[in-house]
């Protein structure tokens, strides 16, 4: 049976994260480093256990701090995630359910935030996408600008090395908050349009025995909810008939794609560390959803399998949080991120939030409140649940569900929502999305409030 | 076979000379002096282009990158000055300036360089707190790197060039020789990618636009995608370079192309402004 209970669950749901009410151990509050990459699936990490790409900078976070293996995006598009990573809500609530929107009025961002509630510095480099990709003025944060949409493999190097300049430049004694947002991996978006057409042999055949193993999900069951067909047929892959090959090469192509954001990374950490700011520096690297990877024969985003809705979360703050953790348990949501910033920076967080801090999870000093957690689907068409050993998925107008056994199936091959013998645990899970959706203060004209048991906006 | 999605025409092959010129990035090639050495002193101009992936729309070019070799009057290296000006969706213009004194080896093997990076507004103004200074050497098994009084040094063994070096020294490559051999590459004279390789030197057609077949060398390696360098067989000038989405087109003209996009960026931010 589903491992959740309901009265944990509404006592966590109706409790704001815990604070310190003072710096942490006496220290003075860490400066802060938020890391947002685009479109990075979850394993890609060398030091996590990926083969097929080499991340020597993103190794290095991991073995400074913790990483989690249950990271969840709020939703699996760019600007409604990271509408929430950056207040701490979820996008029906910021109204952007959609790419390209601005972060509903009244709701503070990150840098809105800290400005009135702390002595931090913000400051901001690269995407925002809050409305517009990159932004010469952002609200709360002082920009270093650099960016070029759709070319994060020109645009990026600018980031980094804005980031760098800064770090070296500082002078101030206030601590900052620094978000270094890439665009990278997400050039994959390009590469499949440049690609689409399978050249019938590998267009570099020096790659082939470079080139990755088709993963053990690559294979789908043929019956989905609409949305996710939609989704698929839609894509290059579909549109362009590939071959197994060139499914391979689409891989070997993105991992290198990681591996260039992974280099400019490695440049922000260097400069921290040159610059002596390595164990005053609270680090947080993400990304703002995941990418296909010829998981479930899916390419770029938005659907609801793991490979979309998953993400990176490594935390560090060397001397003061332990090292070198795995956390492949505990559920971690973009919506975790304001409220754990907070919590680290001394400051209470924002109203509303709909994550919890993640300091208890990382010093062992008390429970880690979340046992669910639930991700929107881009323009609210869908939800999905996550439980710590079951996913339940569900999509507007849509009659067929998706219920999968994460212990037993986490490539997600063996849907079960039509068995008699789970109906009760997805039944539970159905009431608490329910309760979820009605705790929610959701914007003004967002679609599907039938279907969200939405109550109406205020 | 390009395919339509919402409207536009997805490219839906690689970018190529040949599709550069049906994309209207590529009309000719300016001329090349009959005296070009690539082992002697030349400058090479060219226009950064990038594609978004449909035929209609979103291809440009947003930057220039200058190269200038000039042979050392003593000893075996040359001096090689690189200049890039990029620019940015906000109109912001980035630019670096290198000045580099390398090896006339194989792989244009740095021995010492002085990077110079700064951002400016969209109206010309330098920003303050985001230029930088960074020297570097790579001698003796390491290569060190120094910014203010600050210096970083890391031990390195094997054979090191960089992203725009080996944009000088594909062009002395000879394409009868036994090229391969894994070399590191550090880009932009600051992230390091290793395992690289050249893996193909071939002659390819590629249509009538530069008049005649092309040289083309193939590298591959971490951290990038392939690079594929389009040489003028005769002469060995590199004419174009394709790498993902981005291409590097010899163009005398590239200043005016940039000079373009940032017109076009600053009318954009001054409608925004009145909205």
């Amino acid at each position: 049976m589903i491992e959740v209970s309901r009265r944990r669950f509404l006592k966590a749901v109706g409790s704001l994260p815990a604070t310190g009410a003072c710096g942490l151990t006496g220290r003075a509050t860490p400066n802060i480093l938020l890391i947002i990459t685009d479109q990075q699936h979850i394993d890609t990490i060398s030091a996590l256990g990926c083969r097929y790409s080499r991340t020597p900078a993103m190794d290095e976070l991991a073995r400074r701090g913790a990483s989690f293996h249950n990271s969840y995006c709020a939703d699996p598009v760019c600007s409604p995630s990271r509408s929430a990573i950056f207040t701490g809500r979820m996008p029906s609530e910021t109204d952007v359910a959609r790419n390209g929107r601005p972060i509903y009025r009244g709701i503070p961002n990150l840098g809105q935030w800290f400005r009135e509630k702390s002595r931090y510095e913000t400051y901001y480099a690269g995407k925002w996408h809050l409305p517009r990709t990159y932004m010469a003025e952002i609200p709360g944060f002082d920009v270093l600008p650099g960016g070029i949409g759709g070319q994060g493999n020109v645009g990026d190097s600018c980031v980094s090395r804005a980031c760098e300049d800064f770090l070296w430049e500082r002078s101030s004694s206030r601590p900052f908050l620094l978000v270094a947002s890439f665009l990278q991996p997400h050039d994959i978006c390009e590469w499949l349009r440049l690609n689409l057409r399978d050249p019938g042999a590998l267009p570099y055949p020096e790659l082939a025995p470079q080139l990755p193993e088709l993963p053990p999900n690559f294979d789908y069951e043929p019956f989905e909810p609409r949305h996710l067909q939609r989704l698929r047929q839609s894509n290059e892959p579909a549109r362009g008939q590939w071959s197994a090959e060139h499914w391979r090469y689409y891989m070997w192509s993105y991992y290198r794609h990681v591996e260039m954001v992974d280099g400019e990374v490695g440049r922000i950490l260097q400069a921290l560390e040159d610059t002596g700011r390595l164990s005053d520096t609270l680090v947080v690297f993400t990304s703002d959803h995941g990418e296909g990877l010829a998981r479930h024969q899916m390419v770029r985003k938005s659907s609801s399998y793991e490979e979309a809705v998953k993400v990176p979360f490594l935390i560090s703050w060397p001397g003061e949080l332990p090292e070198n953790r795995q956390e492949p348990e505990k559920l971690v949501s973009g919506v975790d991120i304001v409220p754990t910033l907070c919590d680290f920076a001394g400051i209470p967080p924002p109203p509303n939030q709909r994550g919890w801090s993640l300091r208890n999870a990382l010093t062992g000093k008390g429970e880690h409140p979340r046992e669910m957690l639930v991700v929107e689907i881009p323009a609210d068409v869908g939800r999905v649940v996550r439980t710590p050993g079951y996913k339940y998925v569900t999509y507007a107008g849509d009659t067929l569900d998706q219920f999968f056994d994460m212990q037993r199936d986490p490539g997600e091959t063996h849907n079960l929502a039509a068995l008699s013998g789970v109906a009760a645990v997805i039944e539970d899970h159905r009431r608490l999305l329910r309760e979820w959706e009605q705790m929610l203060r959701p914007a003004p004209n967002q679609p599907h409030a039938d279907a969200w048991w939405r109550r109406p906006p205020g | 076979m390009a395919q339509r999605k919402a409207g536009r025409t997805v490219v839906a092959e690689p970018l190529t000379p040949t599709l550069l010129a049906r994309l209207g990035a590529l009309d000719s090639l300016p001329e090349t002096p009959p005296d070009f050495d690539p082992a002697r002193s030349w400058v090479n101009k060219y226009l950064i282009f990038t594609c978004h992936g449909y035929v209609e729309s979103g291809n440009q070019g947003i930057g220039v990158l200058r190269l200038e070799r000039e042979p050392e009057e003593r000893g075996a290296g040359f001096l090689f000055r690189v200049r890039q000006r990029i620019v940015h969706d906000t109109g912001h213009v980035h630019e670096i300036e290198v000045l580099a004194r390398c090896h006339a080896d194989r792989l244009a093997t740095p021995i010492e360089w002085r990077l110079l990076s700064r951002i400016e507004d969209p109206g010309g103004r330098e920003l303050r707190g985001l230029q930088s200074e960074d020297r570097g050497s790579f001698d003796a098994g390491k290569i060190v790197v120094k910014r203010g009084s600050a210096e970083r040094v890391r031990p390195w063994k094997g054979p090191l060039t960089s992203d725009w070096g080996l944009m000088e020294a594909v062009q002395r490559l000879d394409p009868g020789a036994d090229n391969s051999g894994l070399f590191s590459l550090l880009q932009g004279f600051a992230v390091m990618r290793s395992g690289q390789e050249i893996v193909a030197v071939r002659q390819e057609r590629v249509g009538e636009v530069v008049g005649g077949p092309l040289l083309r060398v193939t590298q591959i390696g971490r951290g990038v995608l392939p690079y594929d360098y389009w040489l003028l067989p005769g002469p060995r000038r590199l004419a174009i370079l394709t790498t993902g989405a981005r291409a590097y087109i010899l163009d005398e003209r590239a200043d005016e192309a940039v000079n373009r996009r940032l017109r076009a960026i600053r009318a954009r931010n001054r409608r925004r402004r009145h909205d």
